[in-house]
């Protein structure tokens, strides 16, 4: 069931006036029953696959209460452990055996030995890889002690099941999303109509934005050769929107619908490409994961502090690391190295977090050198993201050198102005919401009722529009 | 709360509103391209009076030439029929019911003396196209409680393959009426126009092994000639599929049959008298599943008289790999055999000698 499908849009109301009315002044039956609904949710694509969820929800819930009850360090080690091998090896086998067997299949053939394990037909459970970190960061905070555990096994489910984020985010932390479950929720009409405003820029982008840009990427990616290096460029660029649009947009479902629920989850994207640096933009490019990283991989690793070598190889490592999350293929580990190597020059210069603020703030537009920053770093993004949408290193290089020919200089063959329209409202509308968390958040004070409806009813008429088959999210395959 | 619900039902209702407006003012859209072209190749040459038109799927679209149709009935003394085909790929009930009243209501009907309509079970929505603007653009209240009664009547169906069938057809129907990806095609595809779709002599039939050697679209030349190699590929499955036909249909007749569909059947038969048209059904062996065997059920209720059969059963040599082209549609050869066959039973029911 995707979020921008005509499935969702019937199991949204019925599940939010079931959650209001039947379960309301009754905190365990409102979780008893989003427990319910997230597990149908997750159902509608591979009821096999719940095991794994209840599998996990089970295993981190015990060592929770186990850790609270020990003192003992190595044993409270060894319950960590056990939670992290649990996660993490269920998540390895699904997403990565057949990768690993195949690297060490070609590495022992390339030293002239015979090395024969045979790869499985595997199909990877949807959400593995967010739901397993969310659960896994819940055990390492009461392992940290930053967290007690929870008695209460439903709300625990709930926090790791919890249907709009269950699939393709953001990572929850325990301790921002778990206190919502064990409070009592009350219906707020302003986060409400919020989180309505924000479901609806998010299918925006997705269905207007990111699909319609999908549509010229599919063809310059699928034949690079065919095409002209400004048609390739073009492609690329649009691919950034498209991955944007597409990623972005599934997050501001996710978050509006859990507004709609009472629920507040963490920003994902913070209009990432006005940053003026790469540090900028991965402060502000899928939030959740890389805090994730930064908080649970890079900072025990001793993050920006120590020699000049462990600074290196700590940003290496948290780069490919998060490369590798999103998919057991060389082309991921590129896009990481790649990232990590256009980071390393602003760490090592001290120069990471000179940008903290927003773009231009209280202006209208960016000054001249904001502007050149800004595209310079959509520019290293955007050829970053060429490794992340090819099939192999091979492609992806075949598409850059593509890229870089006379014909870069030539008018593009593909430039459809329907894809350029939706790519210019959603960059106008974000640039004036750059301080704001989505691109919808719409001030009362200076934007009338009839003026805001007029919106609302534009918006969905260009979703109407462009709405065919529900596309699935690109990261719903991470 | 309250509030919410207000505003949520409002905000709906107008959004429905302005796109009753808004389709209101946008030109009809045929959502089946073939079956348009052929319309509307018909209104551009009104001075072709046709009086025989064939409607129905595939089966019909491919496998009746109206060439060798005519000349096979006109051959007997005193007969002058002029034919054309209006089937197109997936076009099956409820939908072909819906063209067939649209066709009668137009001004293509005057004049017209017989129809033929392929008689098929109520048809399941795959998921694949139930997005597909084909696959919903003709529904309307009346062919959606036909489908509910019909199909919550199956007796061959269980309680789940009903409801995902029901369901299936509410989403579609939801989409329609909300036109989820409908005003783009409005808009870009009112002038749509392929000849290629009329066939060789224009006649609405269009024989796959002319397509495949002919097509202007390389994706259609090669999917076309995948259908042909999965034949060659597995020839005996045409032999397993005409003896599930042959064994559907040797069955002993069960007493229960979709009573709801007969009743429309009935409907369209009164309806086309009244415009001086024999409507004449045929059944033209679909695939072999549950479907197959709830029309062999039904087809003992319909008029003698307004039913061919051209089956396994009763054409067992026609059903056979030289006439093949895939496993449901037939060559060149097959063709001919089959609208020979079709010619036949014509005159039979007419009693023409």
């Amino acid at each position: 069931m995707f979020f921008n499908s005509l499935d969702f849009a019937l199991f949204l109301p019925v599940v939010f006036l079931l959650y209001w009315f039947i379960g309301r002044r009754q905190l365990y039956v409102q979780n008893l029953f989003l427990v319910l609904a997230s597990y149908f949710f997750y159902a509608c694509w591979d009821w096999r696959f719940l095991s794994l969820i209840f599998l996990s929800t089970l295993v981190d819930f015990t060592a929770g209460l186990a850790l609270s009850k020990q003192d003992e360090k190595w044993k409270r080690r060894t319950l960590l452990w056990c939670s992290i091998v649990c996660n993490v090896g269920i998540l390895g086998f699904f997403k990565y055996y057949n990768f690993f067997v195949q690297t060490f299949t070609e590495v022992f053939t390339l030293f002239g030995l015979r090395f024969h394990l045979a790869t499985l037909k595997l199909i990877l459970p949807v959400g593995i890889s967010f739901y397993t970190f969310q659960t896994l960061s819940y055990t390492i905070d009461i392992y940290r002690k930053q967290l007690k555990p929870t008695q209460d096994f439903i709300a625990f489910a709930g926090f790791v099941s919890f249907f709009p984020q269950l699939v393709a985010g953001p990572i929850e932390r325990a301790t921002n999303l778990l206190p919502q479950f064990l409070a009592d929720r009350t219906f707020n009409y302003a986060k409400a109509v919020d989180g309505m405003r924000q479901i609806l820029w998010g299918l925006f982008k997705k269905v207007v934005v990111a699909d319609n840009c999908a549509e010229v990427v599919n063809l310059t990616f699928s034949h690079p050769g065919d095409y002209s290096g400004s048609t390739l460029l073009l492609g690329a660029v649009f691919f950034a929107f498209q991955i944007y649009g597409d990623f972005s947009g599934y997050s501001d479902i996710a978050i509006g619908t859990a507004r709609l629920f009472g629920f507040e989850l963490k920003q994902n994207f913070s209009f990432p490409y006005f940053s003026r640096d790469i540090a900028e933009f991965w402060r502000r490019w899928h939030i959740s994961l890389s805090t994730w990283f930064r908080d649970y991989l890079y900072i025990p690793l001793g993050g920006s502090r120590g020699s000049t070598l462990n600074r290196v190889r700590n940003v290496f490592i948290i780069f490919i690391v998060s490369g590798f999350w999103h998919g057991a293929n060389w082309t991921f580990l590129a896009w990481g190295g790649l990232h990590a190597l256009c980071f390393l020059p602003l760490l090592l210069r001290h120069k990471n977090r000179v940008h903290l603020d927003v773009v231009a703030k209280g202006g209208a537009f960016p000054s001249p050198k904001e502007a050149l920053q800004m595209l310079l770093t959509f520019g290293i993004a955007t050829l970053a993201w060429v490794f992340f949408r090819a099939e192999s290193v091979h492609h992806a290089l075949a598409y850059l050198f593509g890229i870089f020919q006379r014909s870069l200089f030539s008018i593009p063959s593909l430039s459809p102005l329907h894809v350029w329209v939706g790519v210019v409202v959603m960059i106008i509308v974000e640039w004036t919401h750059r301080d704001q968390e989505h691109g919808l958040q719409l001030n009362h004070a200076r934007i009338g009722k009839p003026l805001r409806w007029f919106v609302y009813i534009l918006l969905l008429f260009s979703i109407a529009f462009f709405m065919g088959d529900a596309n699935p999210f690109i990261y719903f395959q991470f | 709360m309250k509030r919410f619900l207000k505003n949520s039902t409002l905000f709906f209702l107008i959004y429905l509103g302005v796109s009753l407006i808004i389709s209101c003012f946008l030109p009809y859209h045929w959502g089946n391209p073939r079956y348009s072209v052929k319309i509307k190749h018909l209104k551009r040459n009104q001075g072709d009076k046709y009086d025989t038109y064939f409607f129905g799927s595939s089966r019909v679209y491919r496998h009746i030439d109206p060439s060798l149709f005519d000349s096979l009935v006109n051959a007997t003394k005193g007969q002058n029929i002029h034919s054309f085909n209006l089937g197109a790929p997936g076009t099956f009930p409820p939908q072909s019911y819906f063209l067939y009243e649209q066709f009668l209501d137009s001004e293509l009907s005057k004049g017209v003396k017989y129809c033929f309509l392929e008689l098929m079970d109520v048809a399941n929505i795959p998921d694949h196209i139930m997005h597909e603007e084909k696959t919903n653009y003709w529904l309307n209240g009346k062919d959606m409680s036909f489908v509910f009664q019909s199909v919550i009547s199956d007796k061959n169906e269980s309680a789940a393959q009903k409801f995902t069938q029901l369901s299936v057809y509410f989403k579609s129907y939801l989409e329609r009426v909300l036109h989820l990806g409908h005003f783009s095609r409005q808009l870009t595809e009112t002038n749509y126009y392929d000849p290629e779709y009329l066939g060789p002599s224009q006649n609405g039939h269009l024989p796959l092994e002319y397509e495949i050697e002919t097509a202007s679209n390389p994706a259609l030349r090669e999917a076309l000639l995948e259908r042909r190699q999965g034949l060659e590929k597995f020839p005996t499955a045409l032999e397993q599929r005409k003896k599930r036909m042959i064994a559907a249909e040797s069955k002993t007749l069960s007493n229960e049959y979709d009573r709801i569909h007969q009743q429309r059947i009935l409907e369209l038969i009164q309806k086309s008298r009244r415009s001086g048209i024999q409507l004449i059904f045929m059944f033209i062996a679909p695939k072999p599943n549950s479907a197959y065997r709830n029309v062999v059920d039904l087809k003992p209720h319909l008029p003698d008289d307004q039913l061919i059969e051209i089956t396994p059963l009763k054409y067992p040599e026609l059903f056979t790999i030289e006439n093949a082209f895939d496993i449901g549609h037939f060559n060149t050869q097959g063709v001919r055999l089959f609208t020979s066959y079709l010619a036949e039973e014509f005159k039979e029911i007419r009693d023409i000698d």
